[in-house]
């Protein structure tokens, strides 16, 4: 079994994103970048396949230098090799030319069996990398995987629960295949404290877009259609209602709501 | 309550690695995820949460400055002091745990024990299936073991052991006891297995203080082990108090972890508080109790980052170590006193988690010497006059 993981940094906070003037997603000024909350589920679901099945865990980010922190925590998590993809030419990229640079690298890797994401990247919330990176490299993908129910390498066959808002999706798909994980999958395991220092002393590889084989003409600003116009923080939690009464009162009321939402 | 969010007044994160900021973070996740939901109900059950050990162990936090050729982590000891300020920053008891498990038991066998000995015990107890304690303080020689009544006869087969230890941590639960004794006039260190005949004990029951603990009296009624017991390069009162000085490290570290949370309470406490209709965050008093605590946490951060820098360049003297655990120690209880008298009342429950550190502090502040016995260490090495006695 062969996997490669997909992590990303982000801002550590909500007002660390911003546009670019070219219409990409940035950080915005100075603030910490952490690795990508949902990032942990999907290397902790490879890891559970290479426990179970054997074989190695590979991750890989596209950015800046500083990226190199967050591959070193994947290391310490236990991943067996970590590459970053750092080029200038990156820069101003959508998510479209970041999974063509992430396609580079998952073939310069090669022999893949599974790919894995995040459902969605905490910054832009886009998930569009790990459809684009299924159609780049011809190959079917899963989203919201919440459940790996079969997963065979020598017959080249994969099984999952998706879950959807409107339910849960039991699908099949051949090996090799992208995948997107859920929150919740697994939980992931903590870097260990031998795995941090080991991880600390390992060089992670730096590969150019040179060295994976895309076009810088295909990536960046010249390779991104998409541009964002405007980006808002969430909307801050709807309202909360405090029931009051009597606790029969308060009881009645809470099971009405309930059923009024259709949670039951 | 928010997450826990670590005062840096003087910006100490420039000082630290990335190793040692992601040993730091990957413990503080884990207490606050795996340890924090059950601390309430283990302090009023009177329980430590034995189900984490292997957690713990898989986190690597047992003998984590001791090398990896025993199993252990091998990280320099700021990173280490930043491991136990984490754990203690959950509960004392859980860092007294590691502590003893780590900067006790298994120190004392890698520093005195055979080869055989290290590769036997040290692994096992890395991997937390095996439990270690250290027996020194006896029912009367506390601030001065050396008084010890605990003997050891030499026997055909090995050591026969007879005497009492007070206050062990981890008593009960240990599978492997490093007993201090006396073998003609002369404190040694043993180890004792669980279930070996004459050897018993009893936890210790009615406690306030450090409640997440297991604390017990050993008994050792001749009580035989074989010779290959013996950690042989013990030899004399400085191998126990060798043993000490680092687990005191590591105290030092970890009460900042206790006083932080407590000063990260207090904080979020008062700006949310009102009356007289204004946050208790807007007055005077209760600022220069919130400006003491910060003032006092950083020096504390500093004195404790120096320290640990000076013991991985081999400069920490015993001294050295003594200043820091005395200073912390008083700091962090202070700390916890305030953090609870701006809470008012609420303070008071286990539900806003001060009481339970203060009350905890106040074993921190009395084992592994007390305040006063520390300060006429210092006051030994300034003047170079013994005041003990
Ligand atoms: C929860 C807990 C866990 C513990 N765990 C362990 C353990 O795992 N292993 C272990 O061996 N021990 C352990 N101890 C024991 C601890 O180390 C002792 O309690 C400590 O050394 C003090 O001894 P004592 O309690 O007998 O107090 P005493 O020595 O009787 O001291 C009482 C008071 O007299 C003062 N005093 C004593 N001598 C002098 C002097 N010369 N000048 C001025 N003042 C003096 C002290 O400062 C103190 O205020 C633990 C204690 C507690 C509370």
């Amino acid at each position: 079994m062969k996997a490669i993981v997909f992590v990303k940094e982000v801002p550590e906070t909500p007002e660390g994103v911003s546009v670019s003037e070219n219409g990409q997603v940035q950080a915005a000024g100075g603030g910490n970048f952490l690795t990508d909350p949902i990032d942990p589920f999907a290397i902790e679901t490879a890891l559970q396949l290479k426990d179970a099945k054997g074989g190695e865990v590979h991750a890989v980010t596209a950015g800046n230098s500083r990226a190199e922190k967050i591959l070193k925590e994947a290391l310490a998590m236990g991943v067996d090799n970590s590459y970053l993809v750092a080029d200038d030419a990156i820069e101003g990229s959508d998510p479209n030319a970041i999974a063509r640079v992430l396609a580079g690298a998952a073939k310069k890797i090669g022999d893949y069996d599974l790919l894995v994401t995040g459902d969605r990247a905490a910054d832009d919330n886009a998930s569009i990398v790990t459809a684009a990176l299924a159609q780049l490299l011809d190959i079917p993908v899963l989203t919201f995987v919440s459940e790996i129910r079969e997963f065979d390498a020598d017959a080249m066959k994969i099984r999952v629960v998706r879950t959807l808002e409107n339910g849960r999706q039991v699908v099949e798909a051949t090996l090799p295949a992208v995948i997107s994980v859920v929150k919740g999958i697994h939980e992931p395991r903590y870097p260990s404290l031998l795995g941090i220092r080991k991880a600390s002393k390992r060089e992670v590889p730096t590969w150019s877009l040179a060295d994976i084989g895309v076009d810088p003409a295909t990536v960046g600003a010249a390779g991104s259609p998409t541009k964002i116009r405007s980006l808002d923080p969430p909307p801050a939690p709807s309202g909360v209602e405090m029931i009051t009464g009597s606790a029969e009162e308060m009881a009645a009321t809470l099971v009405q709501r309930i059923m009024d939402k259709k949670v039951l | 309550m928010k997450d826990f969010v670590a005062l840096d007044y003087f910006n100490m994160e420039e000082l630290y690695t990335d190793e040692e900021k992601a040993v730091r973070n990957s413990v503080r996740d884990f207490v606050s995820n795996q340890f924090m939901p059950g601390i309430e109900h283990h302090f009023e059950e009177c329980t430590f949460p034995t189900e984490l050990i292997p957690r713990l162990a898989a986190l690597g936090v047992f003998g984590s400055n001791l090398p990896e050729e025993y199993g252990c982590a091998g990280i320099n000891n700021v990173a280490y002091g930043l491991v136990m300020q984490e754990l203690e920053r959950g509960d004392s008891g859980l860092r007294s745990f590691v502590s003893v498990q780590g900067g006790l038991a298994m120190f004392a066998i890698y520093s005195f024990g055979t080869e055989e000995q290290k590769q036997e015990w040290l692994p096992q107890m890395a991997e937390g299936k095996k439990i270690g304690c250290f027996g020194l303080t006896e029912p009367d020689y506390g601030s001065d073991p050396g008084g010890m009544i605990t003997t050891a006869k030499k026997t055909d087969k090995g050591y026969v052991l007879n005497g009492a230890k007070m206050w062990i941590t981890n008593g009960t639960m240990a599978d492997i006891a490093v007993v201090w004794a006396k073998l003609d006039g002369r404190v040694r260190g043993f180890l004792v297995e669980k279930g070996t005949p004459g050897f018993s004990s009893k936890e210790t029951k009615g406690k306030f203080s450090l409640r997440a603990s297991d604390t017990s009296e050993l008994i050792l009624a001749d009580c035989e082990i074989p010779a290959a017991n013996l950690l042989p390069e013990s030899d004399g009162l400085v191998s126990p108090l060798a043993c000490l000085s680092s687990a005191r490290y590591g105290i030092a570290w970890g009460v900042l972890g206790a006083a932080m949370d407590c000063y990260h309470r207090a904080l979020t406490y008062a700006k949310e508080r009102k009356q007289f209709d204004k946050p208790i965050a807007g007055f005077q008093l209760v600022q220069r109790k919130l400006v003491w605590m910060a003032s006092e946490i950083t020096k504390a951060q500093l004195l404790a980052y120096r320290l640990g820098r000076m013991k991985d360049e081999g400069q920490a003297k015993f001294n050295h170590v003594s200043m820091a655990k005395r200073n912390n120690c008083a700091m962090a209880l202070e700390c916890a006193r305030l953090a609870r008298d701006i809470m008012g009342a609420n303070g008071i429950t286990s539900e806003y988690h001060v009481i339970r550190h203060m009350l905890n502090l106040e074993s921190v502040k009395t084992y592994e010497g007390t305040h006063d016995i520390h300060a006429l260490i210092i006051g030994q090495d300034l003047t170079g006059e013994a005041a003990f006695r």
